[in-house]
């Protein structure tokens, strides 16, 4: 059982950072950001690209060196950075008068023109990511990879180097991003932004670099969740077009669970999440997933904003 | 006597079923045109039609209720196992099973409605996701009414024990097609869809006009699953053949496109919308062999979403909306013209 | 057993809205056995109601005299200054049912929000055929008073008694949001709630949409009942218009409309449903000196044309001095003063809650 729950902490990781991305753009844009998944999709396509460019229907893996890989890797979140960007700057800066579910619907046109992109520009046969972890075994990263591993020892839970790796990653970046949303002038921004627009431009707080870089950073987040969760999914074909509709749905789900209303609160609900459906997919398979969905949509009935959601009041 | 049949007939022209009625006559004249078109845009055409129904119950949805909700094309899923699971496991005859598909509607409807009334708006688009991809999961796990993971193959309908041929089924497609254009006419244009557009702009108004939020959430969906239903009964009677991962996110955007280009609240924007979005797809992109198998089978989904972002964001009255402006205009310049010359 | 009295209770307040629908319908089609019918079904009704009120009568008579002897014994504070309550609103009750006069009345109604009392102790009646002016500075709880009446929100403490057009009483508690206009009572909107998508006479149909009798099939096949009421709505909804002066808005969308035109709208709406108890939430919100003038014209010509009790919330003193029978002051929630407008404008409290002491 303790197994089973340490096992889930650990998916959650990446899971989190998706959600992070989530929440980052409906406190600035003011809506559910539909195309999270997909964005990240698309840069997961451009780093198997990178190190691949024809993918070999043999079954052979590509197998690049570190800084192969790291370059790679750093192309790909780039692109999700600037492509999630250019998204903000293009569309939505323009569609300030659009109601939520108006902005909602663009986010799923979104999703409809990168399925769309993708085959046509990488074919229709999947691609695959490599296996993060055993590369670094040379580099700095080895350190606090290990020192994880002997963490979750204590636990007498054997952690696989690439899970340490991608949870290392997760958790680090998980940090930065919280620590900039309380130390930064961006994070002051987005709070600001966050708890009333009107007010905060008035106030000189400049909204739309404010949500340019949110999107920037969803963006980048959702490529960083998608190579991570990629990778950890076996190492051949493991880059399709529909990888992360799963994770997107429970990033959803655990937003929904923690409520929209706080930062904390969809990561709360993700780990929450990840835990619950590692235990239950092992005592209700295979249902166990789908029971959890179900269960979430009990919670968000008796409690519609999340386990800590916060109404604001209207005045009729 | 001849000057009443004309009066009557003049009457009955004006009457806006009438355009309806003639719509559906013209189109079941198309299969006749199929040695000159080609049997592939007959057949988009059918589908396209299909997908016309289920769109026109998610425009009252949309479009009136206001309500965004993603589980359109588990709805037309459940249809097409419905009408699979009543005539061939059951052998029911074709009107039992349309029947229990419009039960089932009814039942999974109010589900949905009833979690309508907790879920504010913008949620509601992520948790019928989440609905509708349970309902995928329930494909996969029943074989024994759909096919389970590689879908379940239909052996056509019957009625009084001849099997339909394809132009029957053609006929049948059109005669619900009209009834779904017809219906949502009524519906737009009575209490209940006025009364769904009060509740949209306003709820506290709306109650304190005396309508009641929760009766009208739960109609708007149930009367939106009826058609998606009916619209998978349809699919299934033509395509003959429903396989449980088809009906996902992607078809669900697509209606969404469809219905949102061409113009949420008219039954004419509407049929435009989904001969964009899926009529082009059809006719060019997944028929023409060396386009479907390549890698540009899916430029139609890049097509679909320019249109929605472009729609949203500069037209958020679709593609009719810009034409009732164009004959606005038209009408206004000759009216000026014609003013004119009098004077 | 408490759940299943007022779902039952709830149920029987709808259906005999759904046969006064179906008593109109047939009245104005001139159907007159099926008429006879419903007025049948109706009288059974008010007889077996009348039966349910006599037993309520007698339930609480016992239970004041509960109360009573409660009193006697040693209780805490909280606890008897809740009995306190009970009995107090039960003596307005009882007053309230005397008084031909009345048509409406608070007592002792409390609102309370989490820790906030946002309306405290509140109460006044108002006389049938006047006009009514609640007054009090912005947060002062004018707009939760009449939320509480419209039972958009069920308020804390206290009672809310009204009398319909049939001098029946009703404890508005009873009720839920949407069946308070059934017993007469409608209400504006400080920003002004038209459905933009519909045109003005579509509109006016919605406010009309309490009186519809006909189902979803008869409206899902457009059958001939729908179509004569419609008739007859639309014939309504014409007759309004033209008494307002805005006939020739009928057909476009009230979007864009001037603000005075758009109130007017607003008002006309409220008129279709034969109210007797019209609130209105800040009618002179945004409008100039000619325009409020012109308010007020109209509204004492609709109270005198169909026989209105109008409430006002308001915030601008010369609309309210200029016609107002009877004004109720409030102050944080509670109870300043209450009298004619010269006396209100005496009255040193008020004039230090509105003026000085901030």
């Amino acid at each position: 059982m303790l197994d089973l729950i340490i096992s889930g902490l650990i998916q959650s990781a990446p899971l989190a950072l998706a959600t992070l991305g989530v929440v980052l753009i409906f406190k600035t844009s003011f809506t559910t950001n539909f195309a999270q998944g997909i964005i990240g999709t698309l840069s997961a396509y451009i780093v198997t690209y990178i190190l691949m460019p024809v993918p070999d229907i043999t079954g052979n893996v590509p197998n690049p060196s570190v800084g192969e890989y790291l370059f790679a890797i750093i192309v790909g979140v780039l692109f999700g950075f600037v492509f999630a960007m250019l998204i903000d700057i293009l569309i939505f800066r323009k569609s300030k008068g659009s109601t939520s579910i108006g902005k909602q619907i663009i986010t799923m046109g979104i999703v409809l023109i990168i399925n769309g992109l993708i085959p046509t520009f990488f074919g229709v046969s999947d691609r695959s990511l490599p296996r993060i972890g055993a590369q670094f075994q040379g580099t700095f990263l080895n350190y606090p990879v290990k020192v994880i591993q002997w963490l979750f020892g204590l636990l007498n839970y054997n952690i696989l180097y690439h899970q340490a790796v991608s949870f290392f990653i997760s958790l680090v970046l998980i940090l930065l991003i919280v620590l900039a949303l309380r130390y930064t002038k961006w994070g002051l921004g987005v709070r600001a932004t966050a708890s009333n627009e009107h007010v905060s431009s008035m106030l000189g707080v400049n909204t739309r670099v404010i949500t340019a870089m949110s999107w920037a950073i969803a963006g980048g987040l959702a490529a960083v969740s998608a190579i991570l969760i990629s990778s950890s999914r076996g190492t051949f074909g493991n880059v399709t077009t529909y990888f992360m509709i799963p994770t997107q749905i429970q990033a959803f789900f655990a937003a929904i669970l923690g409520g929209f209303s706080t930062f904390y609160g969809p990561i709360v609900g993700i780990v929450i999440f990840s835990i619950l459906n590692s235990i239950l997919g092992v005592y209700l398979n295979p249902w166990g997933t789908t029971i959890l969905y179900l269960i979430i949509l009990l919670v968000v009935l008796f409690k519609p904003l999340g386990l800590f959601g916060k109404k604001i009041a209207k005045k009729v | 006597m001849k000057d009443k049949l004309l009066k009557k007939f003049h009457e009955l022209r004006k009457h806006p079923f009438s355009v309806f009625i003639l719509f559906g006559f013209v189109s079941l004249l198309i299969p006749l045109f199929a040695p000159v078109i080609g049997v592939t845009i007959v057949d988009a055409l059918a589908k396209t039609l299909i997908y016309y129904v289920v769109a026109l119950g998610f425009s009252l949805l949309i479009g009136y209720a206001g309500l965004a909700s993603l589980g359109t094309a588990a709805f037309v899923g459940i249809g097409t196992f419905s009408l699979y699971t009543g005539m061939q496991v059951f052998n029911l005859p074709f009107i039992v099973s349309i029947a229990l598909a419009i039960a089932i509607a009814i039942v999974v409807g109010s589900i949905f409605g009833f979690v309508s009334l907790r879920i504010e708006g913008m949620y509601l688009a992520i948790v019928t996701l989440g609905l509708s991809e349970i309902a995928v999961e329930l494909f996969k796990n029943f074989p024994r009414f759909t096919g389970g993971v590689s879908g379940q193959t239909f052996v056509g309908i019957s009625l009084f024990g001849l099997r339909l041929s394809n132009t029957a089924v053609w006929i049948l497609i059109i005669a619900f097609v009209v009834l779904a254009m017809i219906l949502t006419y009524n519906l737009i244009n009575s209490p209940t869809g006025r009364a769904m557009l009060a509740i949209k702009n306003s709820e506290s108004a709306a109650q304190a006009m005396g309508i009641s939020v929760i009766k009208y959430r739960l109609t708007a969906f149930v009367v939106s699953t009826v058609y998606a239903v009916i619209g998978g009964v349809l699919y299934m009677s033509y395509v003959k053949f429903s396989i449980g991962t088809h009906w996902s996110l992607a078809i669900s955007l697509n209606i969404l496109a469809a219905v949102v280009v061409g113009g949420s609240k008219s039954i004419w924007g509407v049929l435009i919308g989904t001969f964009i979005i899926f009529g082009l797809d059809l006719a060019v992109f997944k028929s023409i062999p060396f386009l479907m198998q390549s890698q540009y089978a899916n430029v139609s989904f890049i097509i679909s979403g320019i249109l929605i972002i472009v729609v949203m964001m500069y037209f958020p009255n679709g593609i009719i909306g810009l034409i009732n402006k164009l004959i606005y205009k038209i009408k206004a310049k000759r009216l000026a013209k014609n003013s004119k010359v009098e004077v | 057993m408490n759940i299943f009295k007022k779902y039952k209770q709830t149920l029987y307040v709808r259906n005999f809205a759904k046969l006064k629908r179906k008593q109109f319908y047939y009245q104005e089609i001139g159907n007159e056995r099926k008429l006879n019918l419903v007025n049948d079904k109706l009288e059974k009704m008010s007889s077996e109601m009348v039966l349910l009120e006599q037993n309520k009568e007698l339930e609480r008579a016992n239970r004041i005299e509960e109360i009573k002897l409660k009193l006697n014994e040693d209780l805490k504070d909280d606890v008897k200054e809740r009995f306190e309550l009970e009995l107090k609103v039960e003596e307005d009750r009882q007053r309230f049912m005397k008084d031909d006069n009345a048509h409406l009345m608070l007592t002792n109604l409390s609102m309370q929000f989490g820790g906030l009392k946002a309306v405290n102790r509140l109460s006044f009646t108002v006389k049938k055929g006047e006009i009514f002016g609640l007054i009090g500075p912005n947060g002062a709880g004018k707009t939760t008073v009449f939320n509480c009446i419209t039972q958009f929100y069920k308020p804390t403490e206290g009672g809310l008694y009204y009398r319909d057009r049939l001098h029946k009483n009703h404890a508005l508690i009873d009720y839920q949001t949407h069946d308070v206009i059934d017993l007469g009572i409608v209400r504006t909107f400080q920003n002004v709630e038209l459905v933009w998508e519909l045109s003005v006479l579509d509109n006016l149909l919605v406010g009309a949409h309490s009186i519809y009798s006909s189902g979803f099939f008869t409206q899902l096949l457009h059958l001939p009942r729908l179509k004569k009421e419609e008739e007859i709505i639309k014939k309504k909804a014409i007759e309004v218009l033209t008494k307002l002066k805005i006939l020739q808005y009928k057909d476009v969308s009230p979007w864009g409309l001037p603000y005075g035109i758009l109130k007017r709208i607003e008002l006309a709406r409220t008129l279709m449903t034969n109210p007797s108890l019209i609130i209105l939430d800040e009618p002179a919100a945004g409008l100039n000196e000619t325009e409020t003038k012109e308010l007020a014209k109209l509204i004492i010509e609709i109270r005198n044309e169909f026989d209105l009790t109008i409430f006002l919330v308001e915030h601008d003193m010369g609309l309210v001095m200029d016609i107002c029978d009877q004004i109720c002051a409030i102050s944080f929630g509670q109870l300043l003063a209450i009298g004619t407008p010269t006396e209100i404008q005496k009255n040193k409290a008020v004039q230090e809650a509105y003026l000085g002491g901030e």
